[in-house]
């Protein structure tokens, strides 16, 4: 197995391990964590400002 | 313990909206009053509890006209919406009608995107009529049936984010109807051989 192939299968029991804690905890208590995760990735963007035609050219029309 | 189940089309839900989910709500119900929709691809994942956000909120819609389409895209401007061009004639027959994502976004927010596509093969506009309703907190939203995302992503799309969000759905639903998969699986499988 190769590193990129370790990697992957570690990333994958991390989703699952996460997919687990949603599945056996209230949706108040996940949804609360993924929120933070969610909304500091946008907070993030939202500080980059980009322009509509910076826009266009990222994805590529 | 909380799986999602969906029982007869429709499933229930309560949970902390994120940023993402008010943009989506909001561009959705917007759209909705002109044609019907479907959300499809990474954010049914990340919707049902999936650690990660996304730029891309893909939804396929129904055949719509041009005349529905302009209002729908005057009625988004009109809520501080923007798209790729300022033009809603060229957006119907540049991009929509040639099978191109028309991209809608808050004008402080380019990197979350909507992007919308009118449902023209088969399987999409299965999944447009067999979407289910997901009831959140005080509304609700219309998502893909959750078998035909876990084959799609499985089958074809196969890269690493996508086999782990098929693999996150597989987890958190329960009752999913694995011959639905293996269908669905052959209907979009036959389709890419098609193209």
């Amino acid at each position: 197995m190769n590193e990129r192939e370790i990697n992957s299968r570690e990333r994958m029991k991390y989703v699952e391990k996460w997919a687990e804690f949603v599945k056996n905890n209230p949706d108040e208590v996940w949804s609360k964590m993924q929120k933070e995760l969610i909304d500091s990735q946008i907070e993030n963007a939202e500080r980059v400002k980009l322009t509509k035609e910076q826009v266009r050219y990222i994805k590529g029309r | 313990m909380v799986e999602f189940e969906v029982v007869n089309g429709e499933l229930r839900t309560k949970k902390n909206l994120t940023q993402l989910d008010v943009f989506v709500i909001d561009t959705l119900t917007i759209l909705s009053r002109f044609v019907d929709y479907v959300l499809i691809s990474g954010y049914v994942s990340i919707f049902f509890g999936r650690a990660r956000g996304t730029e891309d909120v893909d939804v396929f819609i129904d055949e719509i006209s041009e005349e529905k389409f302009k209002e729908f895209y005057n009625a988004a401007l009109e809520k501080g919406y923007e798209f790729n061009i300022d033009n809603a004639e060229e957006l119907y027959k540049d991009y929509l009608q040639d099978n191109l994502s028309v991209n809608m976004w808050g004008k402080n927010l380019p990197l979350v995107r909507l992007e919308i596509k009118i449902a023209k093969k088969y399987s999409q506009k299965r999944v447009l009529n067999e979407r289910v309703k997901v009831f959140y907190n005080g509304g609700f939203l219309y998502f893909s049936p959750i078998e035909y995302q876990i084959a799609y992503k499985k089958s074809i799309l196969k890269s690493e984010k996508d086999l782990e969000d098929a693999r996150h759905l597989e987890v958190v639903f329960k009752n999913l109807d694995k011959e639905k998969i293996e269908e669905y699986v052959g209907v979009v499988l036959k389709e890419f051989e098609d193209e």
